[in-house]
């Protein structure tokens, strides 16, 4: 019972929340510079007053923002997101259409980067000191520091360019028939790895701390010393423990899955929603962006509140308190 | 007027086209193959495929292959026939009649006729295209004697009026589909029907836009290619790749890096085609705001220009691609000339100028108004490659001279804002021509065309009472030679005002690889038809 009293009361305070998020969103991209009326009759080359005033009308612009807000969250409540004007097409349709792809892509590169990244901690971990732990470390800052625009070109050019094994871009969907399951990862590998190699970096280091320092505490000591095997104590008492600070990042990567990435969907042509959010900024494409702001923090709410609740569920320390 | 008269009497009509149309087909009609899939890129997707709606240029260049215009342009800027075959101009320059080609379809099967062009230049062109409405200012009235002709009557002469006509500006829709319905809702938007050499199969938002040929185009036996596809690649470096990988066949210089244009040059594993670019002309220039403070004196404007090595900035910003602007006029514009005095590079003069305007020289040099406080520039800068570089070079060539340069980055849309409302004081812009100074240079610097909130109107807010009557003049002007000579006389006098600071006539390129041919057959370049296209 007071676990659901828990739930409901989160669930309360997420509603709110996405609420202000869209409330606040609406308004900061109106303070911006540049609306979509100026951007069309820049791009047609030409234009006259009236033209750019029949084109606010068209859009609503010429509203009172006050009343624009109204229709807006009216509107949205009601699952509407409205019509992109620079994509000609319905906003939520077209989210929903770039959703696989883009799951594909943050979603392959969340599971890759999660095994591999543990992994390669807590072997790090587990040996602290040892050639083993300085190599993984030393691949875990250069992973860090390097932008992921330049290695994902760099990847290009070695594996598609010169090595001719990958495709460099697109998703084998661009020739007008639907790609086999081994031409989609063939077109699917680089830019997972490369979106990838940030977070394989974030995990070593995260994984590896904990695995450290959960290693010095005393019961791992009791352990020890009763004799048990040390592939054991780390499967049976160490891991348990080292593993929460992962969650919470995980959880945090999570909440990127459906936001996408800018760069690497720039970079590889993905078409991810992280570039359809981009295109619709620039061009000022109002409801797109607001779509994709709304869609990206529903999830990251959401998923924020899937791990609260996980904790409770995983970790027995943490107790409820009315 | 005396000549006006003396041209009616001779009650002579001017043929022209016909002939064109012959030599221009023979000229294709040895090496072609039939077939192939073009594959070609674009930076983001288009923003509609209808070229009667301002979508920009991404989207006209999808548009010019789905839908035609009454001619085009050849790359020396003669009108070549396109929808129709031949037209005529009467000897007081007031009537044109255009005579449509025979046999032409709608690809939804619907016959074409003088009612389109009718329907298209009264009714949807005006109410969907600023452009469009502008240029047709001018018109009495547009009728159509038979199904085959259109007949345009002018309220006055306008020399340049031919100039107006081609697709990319001035695209023929078909009235079966859009009369009495709201144009922008009409659901024919997302599956064009038109009579160009390629229809639409699928456009895939963020992956690409897929055209298929025209079987029963009626300029057999063209389209050449059986499919088109535009790739949607954001990343410049990515799509130079594409290129170099064979995974793209074409790309021109509005998808690649300068830097990349220049390395495709030296290696020469490209066919390159500087061709094409004729009728936008593109020109790279610094906008003065003659408004603000200090660049109301035309001294300052010019000490700035004069500070500008213009060798430099081509040789290093532009890596040599391109020529040196002279003027409000580009080199492959009728009417352009080089016999003005224009500014070259030479810091000394500028530093005189600021000094006789009485900007003396204070603490590091730096120039200093009547009040004492140094003298700072804000200079637009517009988005994209190579204006980042420009504005870092401007900033140290004007530091020479002791004006300090405030750096504005800005994206697309503030960009547009800021000039349109006039919120800048110096702006790196990039301008079209449009084939001729009385369309392009007229919209920049006539006080008549000084309209807050419009874009590409004269921002700068110039204004010389002479430079005007001289345009107004030319405007008048059918007899070329006399044009020319108050389009040069415009130019000398712009360039002496200085109101703006015009840096490179911009080069540009198709690059394909080199199988494929003929994607430059007139002043359009990838915004042509490319009906006569082919791969080997």
């Amino acid at each position: 019972m007071q676990f659901l009293g828990y739930v409901s009361w989160r669930l309360l305070k997420a509603a709110a929340l996405l609420v202000a998020v869209i409330s606040l969103n609406f308004l900061l991209i109106r303070m911006v510079p540049g609306d979509p009326a100026t951007v069309i009759a820049g791009e047609s080359g030409m234009a006259d007053a009236d033209f750019v005033a029949r084109i606010r009308e068209i859009y609503g612009l010429d509203q009172p923002l006050l009343v624009q807000l109204k229709t807006y969250l009216v509107n949205t409540l009601s699952l509407d997101f409205g019509h992109s004007y620079r994509l000609q097409t319905d906003v939520l349709a077209l989210i929903i259409e770039r959703l696989p792809a883009t799951i594909a892509l943050t979603g392959a590169a969340f599971i890759f980067s999660l095994v591999v990244g543990v992994s390669l901690g807590v072997i790090a971990g587990s040996r602290p000191g040892s050639k083993v732990d300085v190599a993984i470390q030393f691949v875990s800052v250069a992973l860090y520091s390097v932008p992921v625009f330049w290695i994902g070109l760099m990847l290009i050019l070695v594996f598609s360019l010169k090595l001719h094994w990958l495709p460099a871009s697109g998703t084998g969907f661009e020739y007008g028939q639907i790609p086999g399951v081994l031409e989609f990862l063939s077109h699917l590998l680089l830019p997972m790895i490369t979106l990838s190699l940030f977070y394989i970096a974030v995990y070593i280091r995260l994984a590896r701390t904990s695995v450290v320092d959960v290693t010095h505490q005393d019961f791992v000591r009791t352990a020890k010393s009763k004799g048990l095997p040390s592939a054991f104590i780390l499967r049976k008492h160490v891991l348990p423990n080292a593993i929460l600070p992962v969650v919470t990042m995980a959880a945090l990567q999570a909440g990127h899955l459906v936001s996408g990435s800018i760069a690497v969907e720039t970079i590889f042509a993905w078409p991810g929603i992280g570039r359809l959010g981009y295109e619709a900024l620039v061009q000022r494409d109002y409801n797109m962006l607001l779509g994709v702001f709304l869609v990206t923090a529903t999830m990251v709410v959401l998923l924020n509140l899937v791990a609260d609740v996980l904790y409770v569920v995983v970790d027995p320390r943490i107790e409820l308190v009315r | 007027m005396r000549i006006q008269m003396g041209m009616k009497a001779k009650a002579a009509f001017i043929t022209i086209g016909a002939i064109i149309t012959v030599a221009n087909s023979l000229s294709n009609a040895s090496a072609q193959t039939s077939g192939g899939d073009l594959v070609t890129v674009m930076r983001a997707d288009p923003k509609g495929l209808i070229p009667a709606f301002p979508h920009g240029g991404d989207a006209r260049i999808i548009a010019a292959k789905i839908f035609e215009g009454l001619i085009s342009y050849s790359t020396d800027l003669r009108p070549l026939p396109g929808l129709a075959k031949s037209w005529e101009i009467s000897s007081d320059g007031l009537t044109y009649t255009f005579k449509l080609q025979n046999g032409v379809h709608w690809n939804d099967g619907k016959e074409f006729s003088s009612a389109d062009v009718l329907f298209s230049l009264n009714e949807m062109l005006p109410a969907t295209n600023a452009a469009a409405k502008q240029a047709l200012e001018e018109v009495k009235s547009i009728e159509a004697p038979d199904a085959e002709t259109v007949v345009i009557t002018l309220k006055r002469r306008v020399p340049y009026f031919l100039m107006l006509f081609p697709g990319q500006q001035m695209p023929i829709m078909p009235k079966h589909i859009y009369e009495g319905t709201d144009y922008i809702k009409n659901p024919a938007n997302l599956m064009p029907i038109g009579t160009g050499p390629f229809e639409l199969v699928e456009w895939k938002r963020g992956s690409y836009v897929r055209l298929e040929k025209n079987e029963n185009y009626w300029k057999k036996p063209e389209p050449y290619l059986d499919s088109i596809t535009y790739r949607i690649m954001p990343d410049a470096s990515s799509r130079a790749i594409a290129l170099e990988s064979g995974d793209v066949n074409v790309a021109t210089s509005g998808e690649l890096s300068s830097s990349d244009i220049a390395r495709f040059k030296t290696s020469g594993e490209f066919r390159m085609d500087s061709k094409g670019w004729e009728y936008f002309a593109s020109q790279a220039l610094l906008v003065i705001n003659v408004r603000n403070h200090v660049l109301q004196d035309a001294r300052f404007r010019q000490a700035l220009s004069y500070a500008l090595d213009k060798r430099f900035i081509l040789d290093h910003v532009w890596n040599g691609t391109g020529a040196i602007s002279t003027g409000p006029v580009s080199h492959s514009i009728p009417f352009y000339t080089d016999k003005i005095s224009s500014y070259s590079f030479d810091p000394k003069k500028a530093s005189a100028l600021l000094d006789e305007i009485g900007l003396r020289a204070g603490a590091d040099d730096k120039r200093l108004d009547a009040q004492g406080n140094p003298i700072t520039v804000k200079l637009l800068i517009l988005p994209g490659e190579p204006y980042g570089r420009l504005a870092e070079y401007i900033r140290e060539a004007w530091r020479g001279i002791g004006i300090a340069t405030d750096l504005q980055a800005v994206d697309l849309g503030n960009w547009y804002d800021r000039m349109a409302n006039w919120n800048f004081d110096v702006a790196i812009a990039n301008l079209g021509q449009f084939a001729d100074p009385g369309i392009g240079a007229r919209s920049y610097y006539h006080s008549g065309n000084i309209k807050k909130g419009v874009m590409f109107s004269n921002m700068g807010g110039y204004k010389n009472g002479d430079v005007d009557a001289l345009f107004d003049q030319a405007s008048l002007e059918m007899d070329p030679e006399r044009r020319g000579e108050i389009y040069h006389q415009i130019q000398q006098k712009i360039v002496t005002d200085a109101p703006a600071i015009w840096l490179i006539d911009l080069e540009r390129f198709t690059v394909s690889q080199k199988n494929v041919h003929n994607l430059v057959t007139d002043a359009f370049g990838p915004w042509g038809s490319w009906a006569s296209a082919y791969i080997e």
